[in-house]
């Protein structure tokens, strides 16, 4: 079959930007987007200054109960916390962000129309991982203070780049497994539940809260499987020097591969879910 | 209900995931010691029990605040709110025939999810024991869904509930002491935790729960919890009759 | 020159019904049952037919939102699966919706942000956007968050979002539901720019007079097979030598047109049900006016109210009764 094909006159004349303009184009649009909208619910963001140090508490207190009293202020115990804190977001954006964004779309009736561009179907959904990169940053800070307020323990920083970097390559890791996990909302919808019970075993599995040479040998095993184990240790290592399980250079190779993997395959996933819901018609709904 | 099998099955499982984990990593930070720490810091030698029964009793906690509080929103998302004020009926008197059904459910589910741990330690309630137990719940109950009440008339002003939602069950979880004893604060604290009912409730049940209660035990509780019910569910009617009010006059009841 | 062309497309999509409160089971609902049809340059296609009748299906297998279980498609030249990037550039689409857009943002930031996506320059963009707005009315709300919108403001900010990239083929569906007659108004006049432009234009309605004033040719479509295809007047011609008649009343009875129907010399009958009032209307299509005498004692002996009875020029909603044999949706 042969109709008449027109090239897009105006493309020529600049009407369109092509290559890596379009893409940086695509970024921006969905980074302003997040943005404005996440700063248009100011009292979410008010809301979450108030509840962060109370839900430390909540969260730390009842872990204390099993020290001894003098151990409480111990800052390399209350130091564990603080960086076991920080993963546990990373861990929820990274099983959140892309989850949380298709179904936001899903909820808004505004999939249809995304997926009527041609703009690439990981950036459409990274809003989260702009707002949340920036909550991570402004949550550091402040946790930074309520630590020192509450338990009155400096925060260990002793190598502030390596830390930075590391936080980054894990924020891209989760964003990986965030694409995979988005892609199962995408075809399941509401998987919330699922969800949390999933971001407890991460929590448990990937010593978040202590080192994985503390796990019965079967479980250790496990937990060397979770990309989140890695992103803990390599954080403390950078920032309290504690030793890693497996060698740190090993441990960051590792990271760097495996931010790869997960991105490959949840922008694969993503894609054959796509095709999976124009097959069936769902595509629309929520 | 079916249709949200999946909500159900963790609202009744996550006591029991939260217990692993503060169990979990307290073992493992508090090393061999750790049973005797946390004996000397809670005076109760079981942690399981001791974090399931406040897990169970945080979960009935947030779901009346929230479900009071966010019913309202969800009316105004789907656009049905407005529509209420057609009808010949209180949307008040509305809104609290869908708390009692919940309250019920709370009772129920709380009834579920300590079973499987007391059926394991051999420690199963009485009937009386139990229905001691789900009144103490219900009277609990009572204050949240008048918080739940001011939180439902900030919804009709402010839209964003689930904020607002964060905040005060944070607040409440807090000072509840589901997973630890209120002593570990300072008096202050702990005078203003009395505000709190499921401060009180979990105290009540850890001690049907131990079976260590009589009767007597529990009179000045319960007078607590009809104050508190009186004080929340008034100041939640006014609120929210004093923003209605400013709805209706600025047109906001439609608005989402 | 064609433009678009669909052979034989087929859609079946499988539901899932609930029985009680566990039992669920599944259903197969045919929604396209091969339909063929073929869009010249500069056309405005109109599809025509009831709720279900399979419209969006088509329009969404076009614009690479769902892909047929068979048959073939091309827009612009380009396999709508195949070459689906290729189509999407070329077509704007409007899809009937009174969600999809972002509540948080305005009007405006909503445009720009699809407009980015479409890798349109922004320069260009802003432009754009700015007319859009401007012949689309918006303009004063455009700064307005979308949240505070009413139905028919969010109607045409997705008639603008359909021509953010100025396409040269547009999908509209169901333009102009739910919007006050002289909205309706404006967004067909609109369309006509848009065709004097020479874009080509598909759009579905089940509205006869928007597809009678718009459309250069039809396809009424109904449980998801086209039925009749051709110009306005090729279509009201299979009517032509028929008479009808149009009866106004109040309520309905229960096996009326029935009774109506199975008169000699009575080819097609046709009820349509007013949305807003308790009034229906009555076609009948018939051989010649010797039939009304017959259609009037019926009308009598079941002591129906009746408004008014009048002689009509047959029209697309004739067509379509007389093609299908049954009563049409509410009309707007």
């Amino acid at each position: 079959m042969q109709l008449e094909k027109t090239e897009n006159s105006q493309s020529i004349n600049g009407k369109y930007l092509k290559g890596i303009m379009s893409i940086f184009l695509e970024l921006y649009a969905t980074a302003s987007r997040g943005y404005k909208i996440y700063f248009r619910y100011t009292a979410w963001f008010i809301a979450d200054l108030i509840t962060t140090p109370i839900w430390i508490l909540v969260f730390l207190l009842p872990i204390l109960m099993f020290l001894p009293k003098e151990q409480w202020n111990n800052p390399t115990t209350i130091n564990f916390f603080f960086w076991a804190m920080v993963m546990w977001d990373i861990v929820g954006a990274g099983l959140w962000s892309f989850g949380q964004a298709i179904r936001r779309e899903q909820q808004t009736g505004t999939l249809e129309f995304l997926f009527l561009t041609n703009a690439n179907r990981i950036i459409m959904f990274t809003r989260s991982i702009f707002t949340r990169g920036l909550e991570l940053t402004i949550m550091f800070a402040y946790m930074v203070i309520v630590f020192k307020l509450l338990f009155g323990v400096d925060i260990i920083l002793r190598n502030i780049l390596g830390v930075i970097f590391i936080l980054t390559l894990g924020l891209l890791i989760a964003m990986g497994f965030g694409e995979i996990y988005g892609a199962l909302v995408l075809r399941f919808k509401n998987i919330g539940p699922v969800t949390n019970i999933l971001e407890f075993v991460i929590l448990g599995i990937s010593g978040i809260f202590f080192p994985i040479s503390r796990l019965p040998d079967q479980i250790r095993l496990i937990s060397l499987l979770s990309p989140f184990t890695y992103i803990a240790e390599m954080t403390r290592y950078m920032a309290m020097g504690i030793e890693t399980y497996l060698d740190p250079g090993f441990e960051l190779i590792l990271m760097i591969l495996m931010a790869i993997i997960f991105n490959a395959i949840g922008f694969v996933t993503i894609l054959y879910i796509e095709k999976n819901l124009k097959k069936t018609g769902k595509l629309g709904a929520y | 209900m079916s249709r949200y099998i999946g909500n159900w099955i963790m609202i009744i499982t996550l006591p029991y995931m939260l217990a692993g984990i503060f169990l979990g990593v307290g073992y493992a930070v508090g090393g061999k010691n750790a049973s005797i720490n946390f004996y000397k810091n809670t005076g109760i030698s079981d942690p399981a029990l001791y974090s399931i029964l406040g897990g169970a009793i945080m979960i009935a906690t947030m779901i009346i605040l929230e479900n009071t509080g966010g019913y309202i929103r969800e009316e105004q998302l789907i656009g049905t709110f407005e529509l209420h004020y057609l009808t010949p009926n209180s949307t008040l008197q509305i809104w609290f025939f869908h708390i009692l059904p919940i309250a019920t459910i709370m009772i129920g589910i709380f009834s579920i999810t300590i079973t499987p741990i007391l059926l394991f330690k051999g420690n199963l309630l009485s009937f009386s024991e139990w229905l001691i137990a789900a009144t103490v719940i219900f009277l609990s109950l009572m204050p949240l869904a008048g918080i739940g009440l001011v939180i439902a008339a900030l919804t009709v002003r402010f839209k964003e509930v689930w904020a607002i939602v964060n905040v005060i069950n944070s607040v409440i979880t807090l000072l509840s002491g589901f997973y630890y004893p209120l002593e570990i604060f300072p008096e202050m604290v702990q005078t203003i935790a009395l505000l709190v009912p499921s401060s009180t409730a979990v105290k009540i049940l850890r001690t049907i729960i131990q079976h260590r209660y009589t009767s007597l035990n529990f009179g000045p509780q319960i007078i607590l919890f009809l104050v508190l019910s009186m004080i929340y569910l008034s100041s939640g009617y006014i609120t929210y009759k004093r923003w209605e009010n400013a709805a209706r006059k600025n047109g906001e009841l439609s608005k989402y | 020159m064609e433009k678009i062309k669909a052979e034989n497309l087929r859609k079946i999509f499988i539901t899932k019904e609930r029985r009680g409160i566990f039992k669920g089971e599944k259903r197969k609902v045919e929604a396209l049952k091969g339909i063929s049809f073929a869009i010249n340059k500069g056309e405005i296609f109109g599809l025509l037919g009831p709720n279900g009748a399979g419209k969006t299906t088509t329009i969404k297998i076009l614009s690479t939102l769902l892909l047929p279980d068979d048959g073939d498609a091309w827009v612009n030249g380009y396999h709508v699966v195949k070459e689906a990037n290729k189509v999407r550039e070329i077509i704007g689409v409007s899809l009937y919706s009174d969600r999809g857009f972002y509540w948080k943002l305005t009007g405006y930031e909503n445009l720009m942000y699809f407009a980015y996506l479409y890798h349109l320059n922004p320069e260009y963009a802003k432009k754009r956007i700015k007319y859009l707005l401007d012949i689309l009315e918006l303009s004063k709300d455009a700064d307005r968050l979308v949240e505070e919108y009413s139905t028919g403001m969010k109607s045409k900010l997705n008639f603008a979002r359909a021509l953010i990239h100025d396409p040269e083929i547009i999908f509209l569906d169901e333009p102009t539901i739910g919007l006050d007659p002289n909205s309706a108004r404006k967004i067909r006049e609109i369309i006509r720019d848009l065709k004097k432009e020479g874009k080509t234009i598909l759009l579905t309605t089940h509205n006869m007079y928007e597809a009678d004033i718009l459309c250069d040719r039809i396809a009424i479509i109904n449980k998801g097979k086209i039925i009749a295809l051709g110009t306005p007047n090729e279509l009201k011609s299979v009517v032509e030598k028929d008479r009808v008649i149009e009866i106004q009343i109040y309520g309905i009875l229960n096996g009326l047109t029935d009774k109506i129907r199975k008169i000699n010399g009575v080819k097609r009958v046709g009820l349509i049900q007013e949305e807003k009032s308790l009034k229906n209307r009555i076609k009948v299509i018939m051989e010649s006016d010797d039939v009304v005498p017959e259609v009037l004692r019926i009308l009598v002996s079941e002591k129906i109210k009746v408004e008014s009875i009048k002689s009509v020029e047959p029209s697309l909603e004739d067509v379509f009764v007389y093609l299908t044999g049954e009563r049409l949706e509410k009309e707007e």
